[in-house]
């Protein structure tokens, strides 16, 4: 096939996004944009109580109001009453205990969505208020009573490296504390469920993974997963909130309840009840290194808030284990990550799984280092880089490229903003506080690691079906997965891949549904690997059966080769097997790192505790960018949610009830609080990965938060062992 | 991220007294496998040995309570983890 003309628009190249104009233009169809005729709408009654017992539940003043068409308690779950994405371990009603405040109670389906609040309103609920167990050192302690009936301790994860006993000539300690942040996703929690004809249903939802919702859902409707069948609603970000059930089995049980088409759809305030979020954590750290400034060993004991249910914690005390240490060549170390249950909201997968946190307390401690042995903080780091060939504390070794020191010094080498450039910008914006006098400069750095793809052993997979075909005359090529474009450009990548790899230039991506084999979650930086070595993988095996046509006709047309008919392959992508951690933390966990390094330039008013970030410069290893323009929106994006974590991003929780379930409240940064970014993007490859390519999209959140502090540190003097910073930290009030 | 299932999981509910059922879970809680799973129901999950000898205890502390019936189900996955 000599005469395929190079695709245009293929990898490599900066595609434009087909839903970025209909964003932008507020035409976008989002989940919570749908309709259907007849439809009813949901709505639910939660816990106002962090922690209490029902004692009784009276539904029939919600019956009379008119307009209702059912109110569904526990009793009326048809299959498994709890779920889970670890363990099966949170009611999808409640039946007496309620572990957290918004925990979901009663369901009501209405003519309008008013009359569904209402109508849940006056659902009377006996409760019997219990005192909540908020605080997580608290839940380790044996002799407090158990939320669950295995204990509070969700999972402990050990590792022990070398001695981890072995001591070094200048020791420095430090504890941190990391607070809660929300995913924020712009679209909250929407979904249509429409009952089928076979008894089944069918769910439009805007989720991150639409295979585990089905079997979820499946399990709780006590349905056969073919009948019930998930096609992807627009998706308004995620971020790891959408990975674990909101209102997915609600709306499944009041559609089949009812015989009719019900949506639900959460509200701002409701989305903060509706969703995990990212753990809070306290860290106790302990690095020991030589005169020189070679780390001997690290110490590090890690408290992580999972809060009522388990959701994906197990996983996330494991990441953050792993990565405790940083991307540094620790000879020996002595981790202890816990994870425990308490009536704080549920906690779960955030962009960055476990690796935010300790990446703010191994670097604060790298930076408290440093100044110990008065050696300047990017040298240390660069001294103890890791590299391809390193070992890491949980014994596995790195295969992949580990460029860190190169990222070091491309941040390094980077030029500074000038301080005093008469731009006329000054922390407080147009409030308007100084005109310069009592700001501070201060400059600071940080690097950080994460694994790339599900680790421990699962089998993680994606699948892709692609058919080739003629029409008008013409190639057209179709890509088929269930893989979930929740606003990273996942659809436009696949369509890059597919023309690259069939030189064809049209191509469609069709929606995204449970007709095709799993694809597996849109997190952990894992789709454009795993579905893009999936799709690649498809459109190989089409290309093969088309070279089969060709015969002996050599330079035949694609076009005259389909004249036979159209070419179609299904394929799975699998990673390399993975193996869990053993009881000392040892294990192969992991396929491969992503890398980045930033260093970030602020400015404070030192009187006020008011901040500028006046730019972030950044270096990550993408292995292969397949749509530069992208990796620049996702480098951006997770640096803005990085900032947010370091400034201003925390949900408020006192005494177990959200204080800030708002967007006035909750504060995310705006585009007056985004500084400029300067990027450089390396392409090492991954010679185990398809392209090369690596994930992007978590390593920007993951070392902006710490570069951010660093260089609140260098402005202000103060020890800033926390975030969000606020300014009464900075000011020392 | 989800795991594959356990190697054995037994899923009982309980007919009795709630002294039955608190006393089930007390019975099964030390073996980190018990969860709950509806009202007076439980699950346990893991490796085979580990359900069964909890899944004894269980039974033995809610038939002590007062317990006059169980229905426990058993399933091992062909694909699980132990």
């Amino acid at each position: 096939m000599s005469t395929i003309a190079p695709p245009r628009s293929g990898i490599g190249q900066s595609v434009r996004r087909p839903d970025g104009i209909p964003k932008v233009k507020g035409e976008f169809a989002y989940a919570s944009d749908m309709w259907a005729d007849r439809m009813l709408w949901g709505s639910t009654l939660r816990s106002p109580h962090p922690r209490a017992r029902i004692r009784s539940l009276d539904i029939g003043p919600a019956l009379r109001v008119p307009g209702v068409h059912a109110v569904l308690t526990h009793e009326d779950v048809p299959g498994r009453k709890t779920y889970g994405l670890e363990i099966q371990d949170q009611p999808v009603l409640a039946w007496k205990d309620v572990r957290y405040q918004g925990e979901p109670v009663a369901i009501v389906a209405a003519d309008h969505p008013e009359t569904a609040r209402a109508a849940a309103a006056k659902i009377e609920v006996d409760w019997e208020v219990l005192e909540p167990l908020t605080d997580p050192e608290r839940a380790l302690d044996p002799s407090v009573a158990p939320l669950h009936p295995s204990g509070n301790v969700l999972r402990h994860v050990r590792i022990e490296h070398g001695d981890p006993r072995a001591a070094g000539e200048v020791v420095v300690s430090g504890e941190y504390a990391v607070g809660m942040q929300d995913q924020a996703f712009l679209g909250p929690e929407s979904g249509l469920a429409v009952p089928a004809e076979d008894g089944g249903v069918d769910l439009y939802i805007a989720t991150q993974w639409l295979h585990v919702d089905r079997d979820q859902l499946a399990a709780s409707l006590d349905l056969e997963p073919e009948k019930v069948r998930l096609v992807l609603g627009g998706v308004g970000g995620a971020f790891g909130g959408r990975e674990d059930l909101s209102m997915q089995v609600h709306a499944c049980m009041l559609a089949l309840h009812t015989g009719r088409p019900v949506k639900m759809m959460y509200g701002r305030e409701e989305s903060f009840f509706g969703h995990i979020h990212r753990h809070p954590a306290r860290m106790r750290y302990e690095h020991h290194a030589t005169r020189d400034g070679r780390l001997v060993a690290v110490r590090a004991w890690i408290l992580l808030d999972g809060g009522a249910y388990a959701s994906s914690s197990t996983a996330v005390c494991s990441n953050a284990a792993s990565f405790a240490c940083g991307p540094y060549d620790v000879p020996n170390a002595e981790v202890d990550a816990y994870v425990v249950y308490t009536d704080n909201p549920p906690c779960g997968a955030m962009r960055g799984f476990g690796a935010v946190q300790t990446c703010f307390a191994h670097e604060a401690q790298m930076d408290k280092l440093a100044a110990e042995l008065g050696m300047d903080p990017v040298e240390l780091r660069r001294r103890n880089a890791l590299s391809t060939g390193s070992t890491l504390p949980t014994g596995a070794p790195v295969r992949c490229p580990a460029p860190v020191a190169e990222l070091l010094d491309r941040v390094q080498a980077m030029p500074e903003p000038v301080d005093g450039d008469g731009d006329g910008l000054f922390p407080g914006g147009i409030s308007n506080v100084t005109h310069g006098e009592g700001v501070r400069r201060g400059v600071g750095y940080a690097i950080g690691f994460k694994n790339i793809g599900y680790s421990e052993g699962f089998d993680d997979y994606s699948t892709a079906r692609v058919r080739l075909s003629l029409a008008g005359g013409e190639p057209l090529a179709e890509v088929h997965t269930a893989a979930a474009e929740v606003g990273q450009g996942l659809v436009t990548v696949q369509e890059q891949i597919a023309r690259h790899e069939l030189g064809v230039e049209r191509v469609v991506v069709l929606p995204a549904d449970t007709r095709v084999g799993t694809a597996g979650s849109s997190s952990a930086s894992r789709q454009t690997m795993m579905t893009g070595g999936a799709v690649k993988a498809a459109c190989e095996a089409v290309m093969e059966e088309l070279r089969a046509r060709e015969g002996g006709s050599a330079g035949a047309r694609v076009a005259e080769l389909l004249a036979g008919g159209p070419v179609e392959a299904t394929r799975e992508y699998h990673h390399r097997q993975t193996f869990p951690l053993d009881e000392k933390g040892q294990g192969d966990a992991h396929v491969t790192f992503a890398f980045a390094a930033h260093r970030a330039v602020v400015d404070v008013d030192v009187e006020l505790g008011l901040v500028r970030v006046v730019e972030i410069a950044t270096a990550q290893d993408v292995g292969k960018a397949i749509n530069p323009q992208a990796v620049e929106g996702q480098i951006e994006g997770g640096i803005a949610q990085g900032l947010g974590l370091a400034l201003m991003e925390e949900i408020q929780v006192v005494d177990g009830e959200v204080r800030n379930a708002s967007f006035t409240d909750y504060l995310i940064p705006t585009v007056l609080d985004m500084p400029p970014v300067r990027l450089d993007v390396l392409e090492l490859g991954d010679p185990d990965a398809p392209y090369g390519l690596r994930g992007v999209g978590e390593p920007p959140t993951i070392s902006s938060t710490p570069a951010i502090v660093s260089a609140l540190r260098a402005a202000t003097g103060a020890a800033l062992t926390r975030v969000p910073v606020r300014p009464d930290d900075m000011v020392g009030l | 991220m989800p795991v594959p299932p356990a190697e054995l999981s037994a899923h009982f509910t309980i007919a009795g007294p709630e002294e039955a059922r608190d006393a089930a879970v007390k019975a099964a809680g030390p073996s980190g496998l018990a969860r709950e799973a509806g009202p007076a129901e439980l699950i346990l999950a893991g490796s085979r040995d580990a359900v069964l000898a909890a899944l004894g205890d269980a039974v033995v502390a809610a038939l002590d309570a007062g317990a006059h019936g169980l229905d426990v189900k058993l399933e091992a996955p062909t694909e699980s983890r132990p």
